[in-house]
């Protein structure tokens, strides 16, 4: 494919940074209200008209890569496209309201969470969701954090997670910010994992066992059900890592095959913009027996009108778990009944916040990504069960279809939405680089380190037989290319090959940086 | 469009024709896309989750009608999630798909466009706080902060283990950090306030050797602004403890610099800009000084070159990052809040300096005014404190509860601290609502 991305600028540089189109520099404490020792003295930023800086950031995106633009089959990273009246949904302004408002005025907002927590439960096949976690990584430490909070009302000493090698980086940091020795588990020959070594590594120090089913390259964990029993038996939890979910939709559940706790990654399987790097979200789901221990507050329907006297619901109605709460920051009227709020708004009501028994408190400031999450909950509405289940169908059909036209080894299989291809004697790294003047986005490379020089490729269900075609003559044309060819590469892109040890030798991390090292040279060619 | 997956009741972004998939299952010598599958029997599960499939225009009425059923009340809401006005070209801007559907730039050559807009708003953060590093965001304040916490457990020598914060902090910020030092040797302890500001002799006291890291909040969580920052500073540094500070970039527009006072570390809610209000989704901003750069947590972006020798922007220091050191990372964060950040950096170089430090002194100017309207009431007291105050301040009444279920009748929001305290948060969004406001509570404390 011809193709040739957009570049600005002159032999120096792209568009110049904002700071090099407009600095002002001013004392923001001359005039103020404010005593000068309260205010600062100066300031000194850029401003930018409106259409410079229309033009400025259009710009920069013509610069940059996106699902909308063409294939980006990040392995691992589900980068699916992201439907137009998802945003338009989660644009609406009477959406856009402050977290301490009194819940029985955020009736919709709350009907939302409740219908997400009850989607996401039965896809994963869980009990029960928080939605507060705002990434996977964050819905991972709360995952971990409510499996220590649960082995510790139970005395349970523990001090060890279990985590396969081939696992994605943010399961071993998890496990660590929570205070867990990590025991690292060697990939099984054929690219599960294996059992046995297993077997040696569970004992009774083990709290959780942390997996991705289909694994981080593809596989489905066969032996899922004898692991679970495994691990459960040594009184460890079984930890699902939410990022390999969209495979399974409508096909398998986390929760049928003896998971205990898992993380949904909605950026990914709900197919919610990746935003350059973010917003995500990662809910948490959980079994019954750890619903207890999820953060606050969580939402429910009201368990019944008032009875009058101001009290909400009849206490002796409630789940053991659930306890009735005021919402953090002293919401209007808050929510528990000390506040007197009157009768008739209690009666209207039909979802409330309570707070789990032995909550683990909070890991979000307020409730988590809602732009996100709003988005989630429209995906999952419009596509449905047909929809769902042709998601997962299309992923791994195109995966397969993909794959069988690479002129590259994948040595694991039978794969399902994703494959780790080998470069074999090429650099990974290279070859990604190459590709990347063919028009498309390469794969994650090197990683995981189970297939060498390894091309981690996830095309998703959003890629037609065409376009899958168009992607694997990259492949197979940047595999070819001579050492020489991929030295070179890319040419076709805003920037040349970037100097990665240049960057993190020296590094420049803000133009007042740029400045400093601009006035050292010319300092140095002045003396 | 019949064989399109969507006429079939699949997923209407699966653009497969039915010849195309008969085709690609053909090529793979399969029938259909379930013999593609591995999965056990066991645990094989039969599709139903008795979602019906619906059509755009319907699920977009359903959520209109679901949003429509929150009230409409004009909010006076803030304790630490702020919304200004966002004008109208940031969301076009940042809408544009080559944003919004992009991930991390893990190819920078490809992703030049978002890489210099995330070196543009750390360069603004660093202007702000007067530190020298920023990162290209935190899931939020709270996350932030904790992570701040965690960073002076990996920076400090000496053996202290205990986090100093506030009593008055939000139960989000303060929830959020007790868990994530859960897993580290650090316990939290509190300082008290006075006139809703740090009691300095208190904190004094409080603060000795085993103190590794003074958390201070400008404007406090009831607006506030915290006029002792340096004398806290110096408290901290004796002890060899960082300072951290806790603001947002637009009260930092306004107030101290905080490298001014000695600060180790800022974080706060950036999302004050360019997020509109968001049921609480935030951007934590998080910027340190240059002694901490190899512990920094989160991604940076850095200056570098490319193969023509131009300019070029990169992530950079990653093997402090989990999908190269793994356990040993400096945190686990790997998604951030990156459009969030770009939003914000397009909303400040649109107000540009001088429409920063305005908004900012509006911040300051109509937080007094209303609440000097509203201490000209009978029975009621505005503030409760002596302090200046940026947005937001307590107001006294008898009955609080009462006054607020009153209020939202009359169709304001504002917050109960507790049976005698308000709070109201006023900026340029609501700030035309004042006067029915003050009227409204005149109303319902008569
Ligand atoms: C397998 C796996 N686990 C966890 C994560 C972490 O998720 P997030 O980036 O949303 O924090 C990722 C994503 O990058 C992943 O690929």
């Amino acid at each position: 494919m011809n193709y040739d991305q957009a570049r600005y600028g002159d032999d120096e540089r792209n568009e110049p940074l904002l700071s090099e189109k407009d600095s002002t520099a001013l004392d923001p404490g001359e005039g103020s209200a404010l005593p000068d020792d309260l205010t600062r003295d100066s300031l000194e930023l850029p401003g930018l008209s409106e259409p410079e800086l229309a033009r400025h950031y259009t710009r920069l995106s013509q610069m940059n890569w996106s699902v909308e633009a063409g294939p980006y089959p990040l392995g691992s990273c589900t980068m699916k496209y992201n439907p137009s009246f998802a945003d338009a949904v989660a644009a609406d302004p009477n959406a856009a309201v402050h977290p301490d408002r009194d819940p029985e005025t955020v009736q919709g907002n709350l009907e939302l969470l409740h219908g997400l927590q009850e989607y996401l439960a039965t896809i994963g096949g869980m009990d029960a969701v928080t939605l507060q976690p705002p990434a996977g990584a964050a819905g991972e430490f709360t995952g971990i954090a409510v499996a220590k909070a649960y082995h510790e009302h139970h005395g349970n000493d523990k001090s060890e997670v279990i985590i396969p090698a081939s696992a994605h980086g943010t399961n071993f940091a998890t496990a660590a910010m929570a205070g867990y020795d990590v025991v690292e588990l060697p990939s099984g020959e054929d690219g599960r994992v294996d059992v046995e070594a297993l077997e040696a590594a569970v004992s009774e120090d083990t709290a959780a066992l942390m997996l991705t089913n289909p694994n981080t390259v593809g596989l489905f964990e066969r032996d899922i059900t004898e692991i679970a029993d495994m691990v459960h038996d040594a009184g460890g939890l079984l930890y699902y890592d939410g990022a390999n979910l969209n495979a399974l939709l409508g096909r398998a559940r986390p929760g049928d095959m003896g998971f205990d706790i898992m993380h949904y990654n909605v950026h990914k399987t709900f197919a919610t913009p990746h935003g350059g790097g973010g917003p995500g979200a990662g809910p948490v789901g959980v079994v019954d027996e750890l619903a207890p221990f999820l953060p606050r507050p969580r939402v429910r329907e009201a368990r019944s009108a008032s009875n009058g006297d101001g009290e909400r619901s009849d206490p002796s109605e409630r789940d053991a778990d659930d306890t009735a709460t005021a919402a953090d920051g002293g919401a209007l009227t808050g929510h528990d009944h000390d506040h007197g709020h009157t009768d008739d708004a209690a009666q209207d009501d039909e979802y409330e916040l309570f707070d789990p028994e032995h909550s683990i408190g909070k890991v979000h400031g307020f409730s988590g990504n809602w732009l996100v999450l709003i988005r989630a909950y429209a995906y999952i509405r419009r596509l449905g069960d047909e929809g769902l289940l042709d998601a997962s169908a299309k992923a791994t059909l195109n995966a397969n279809y993909l794959a069988s036209l690479l002129d590259m080894e994948v040595p694991y299989g039978p794969f399902h939405h994703e494959f780790a291809a080998t470069a074999g004697d090429r650099d990974a790294a290279d070859v990604a680089k190459g590709m990347l003047d063919y028009g498309v986005h390469p794969p994650t490379t090197k990683w995981p380190e189970m297939v060498p020089e390894a091309m981690l490729t996830e095309p998703t269900e959003v890629e037609n037989k065409r376009s899958l075609e168009d992607l694997a003559n990259a492949f197979n044309e940047a595999v070819a290319d001579t050492d020489e060819e991929l030295h070179a590469a890319p040419t076709k892109t805003t920037a040349r090959r970037v100097d990665q040890t240049s960057a993190a030798r020296n590094p420049r991390l803000s133009w007042h940086a740029l400045g400093e090292a601009q006035r050292a040279s010319e300092n140095a060619s002045g003396e | 469009m019949s064989g399109r997956s969507a006429g079939t009741g699949g997923s209407p972004f699966a653009p497969h024709t039915a010849d195309e998939t008969a085709a690609m299952l053909d090529a793979l010598g399969v029938d259909d896309e379930a013999e593609l599958f591995d999965i056990p029997e066991a645990v094989a599960f039969d599709g139903e989750f008795g979602i019906p499939q619906r059509d755009e225009r319907t699920v977009r009425a359903d959520l209109r009608d679901t949003f429509a059923r929150n009230d409409d009340l004009t909010e006076f809401l803030g304790r630490g999630h702020y919304s200004h006005y966002v004008p109208a070209v940031v969301d076009d801007l940042s809408s544009r798909s080559e944003f919004l559907t992009s991930y991390t730039q893990y190819q920078p050559e490809i992703t030049q466009g978002f890489l210099q807009a995330l070196f543009e708003y750390q360069s603004i953060l660093v202007e702000l706080t007067g530190l020298s590093i920023a990162n290209c965001s935190m899931y939020d304040a709270a996350a932030a902060l904790a992570e701040a916490a965690l960073l002076s457990d990996r920076v400090r020598s000496t053996s202290g283990s205990t986090v100093l914060v506030p009593e008055d902090l939000r139960d989000g910020k303060r929830g959020t950090l007790d868990n994530y030092v859960d897993g580290s040797d650090l316990t939290v302890e509190t300082y008290p306030y006075a006139d809703n500001t740090a009691d300095l002799d208190a904190l004094a006291d409080a603060v000795d050797e085993d103190t590794t890291f003074v958390y201070a909040e400008t404007p406090t969580v009831t607006g506030a602004i915290e006029p002792d920052l340096a004398a806290i500073g110096d408290l901290a540094d004796e002890h060899d403890a960082l300072f951290c500070v806790g603001s947002d970039p637009v009260a930092l527009s306004l107030l101290e610099e905080p490298a001014s006072v000695g600060a180790d570390v800022v974080v706060g809610e950036a999302g004050a800009l360019g997020l509109p209000a968001s049921y609480g989704m935030g951007l934590g901003l998080f910027a340190c000084s240059e002694e901490f750069l190899r512990q920094v947590p989160g991604r940076l972006v850095g200056k570098s070159e490319d193969a023509d020798d131009r300019r070029a922007f990169t992530l950079t220091l990653q093997t402090r990052e989990q999908h190269i050191r793994k356990e040993r990372a400096t945190s686990n964060i790997c998604t951030n809040q990156a459009w969030v950040a770009l939003r914000a950096a397009m909303h400040a170089a649109y107000l540009g300096p001088d429409g920063l430090v305005g908004l900012a002194e509006d911040c300051v100017r109509d937080a007094a005014s209303v609440a000097a309207s509203l201490d000209a009431l009978d029975g009621v007291e505005a503030p409760l404190d002596d302090r200046h105050h940026f947005r937001e301040f307590t107001v006294g009444v008898d009955d609080a509860p009462g006054v607020a279920a009153g209020l939202e009748e009359r169709g304001f929001a504002v917050h109960v601290l507790d049976d005698e305290t308000l709070q109201v948060c006023v900026t340029d969004l609501n700030v035309d609502a004042a006067d029915d406001l003050v009227a409204a509570v005149a109303e319902v404390t008569a």
